[in-house]
């Protein structure tokens, strides 16, 4: 079975298979020290879930990846386990990131999600000497605090630049429950170790067992193998003003 | 950078701290030489039309501002490098 669904502003999702409904939903995609990434294909592969759809925008670059010999979309679907996850092999390019969280949300709704948890990183400068990575969490409404099961310490105050932010407040307009988890890593550099104690973070949340010590026995491939995308990545963060992250917001009320 | 010092920082899989060699190349630059600590070839890495090897990772980083390499402060954890230069005052 096949369908296609477009939505304004190009950015078509494009299922092979009917997607469950009233799932929690992982985005993963590229950011900070990849740890959304690198954490979201890991559960994908731990659980064995399924590829069910993708997404494509002419906005993408036009490229495939090969996995096995097989063409495949760069920004594509997966489920199982009650989850519906999110990854993306290519940067996401600045200016699809607002109707692609546009579309997404939408969809999240119209599939009666559950819960939409973004997984990301928060730059710190001295990332070597944190033995375990801090979480924290932007959440879309104060009610979603419960859900965290002390997973997180929650964000008051700040910015959040990018797919994330949007995702966030596009979700809090639609009363989708919504969790940003942002976790301490490198800006630069690809960062299996903060990807961990994110999983471990969505492991509490949600009562999985995915096991994190894998991310960490191979991280230095991990690194190694993730070199190039992190430097894609790190061009377009600097293009959309990531940095903007360090700012304090200026008081107001 | 800051008032006082350059700050660079590698980020070095594979590689041990006895693997790092720093030294200055030219006037106004500094190049990293690091060893690792096996052999990694495309092949591991499961790309088939990429042939060969490599063991070691090489760069050379122009620095922005006059440096004094004498003084030098070098720290290499968790496979990142981090190299503190002072400023030449």
């Amino acid at each position: 079975m096949s369908f296609d669904r477009s939505s304004k502003g190009g950015v078509k999702i494009v299922a092979s298979e009917t997607i469950p409904k009233q799932t929690v939903m992982i985005n993963g995609l590229p950011d900070v020290g990849l740890v959304g990434l690198l954490a979201a294909s890991h559960i994908i592969s731990s659980l064995k879930l399924r590829e069910v759809g993708a997404i494509e925008s002419d906005l993408l670059p036009p490229m495939i990846v090969l996995h096995g010999g097989v063409p495949k979309a760069p920004v594509r679907i997966f489920a199982g386990n009650g989850l519906v996850v999110i990854i993306s092999e290519t940067v996401i390019p600045a200016s699809l990131i607002r109707p692609l969280a546009n579309t997404l949300v939408e969809w999240a709704g119209e599939n009666n999600a559950r819960l939409m948890i973004s997984l990301g990183g928060m730059a710190v400068a001295n990332r070597q000497d944190i033995d375990m990575p801090k979480v924290f969490a932007a959440l879309s409404a104060k009610s979603v605090e419960s859900q965290l099961n002390g997973a997180a310490d929650v964000l008051e105050e700040g910015y959040i630049v990018g797919a994330y932010g949007l995702l966030l407040r596009n979700c809090a307009q639609a009363s989708i429950p919504a969790i940003t988890l942002l976790t301490q890593s490198h800006y630069n550099y690809p960062d299996p170790e903060a990807a961990a104690a994110a999983l471990t973070a969505v492991n509490k949340i949600l009562g999985l067992k995915v096991d994190a010590s894998d991310l960490l026995k191979r991280g230095e491939e991990i690194r190694l193998r993730s070199k190039d995308m992190m430097h894609r990545t790190h061009e377009e963060m600097n293009r959309m003003d990531k940095a903007h992250e360090y700012d304090l917001p200026p008081l107001y009320g | 950078m800051t008032a006082r010092e350059v700050v660079l920082t590698v980020d070095l899989p594979y590689v041990e701290q006895k693997g790092v060699k720093l030294k200055r190349s030219t006037e106004d630059s500094i190049e990293v030489y690091a060893e690792t600590n096996r052999k990694i070839t495309f092949k591991d890495l499961g790309i088939k039309h990429r042939r060969g090897e490599f063991t070691c990772y090489h760069v050379i980083i122009r620095m922005p501002v006059p440096v004094d390499e004498r003084k030098i402060i070098k720290t290499f954890k968790r496979g990142l490098l981090e190299v503190h230069i002072p400023r030449a005052m």
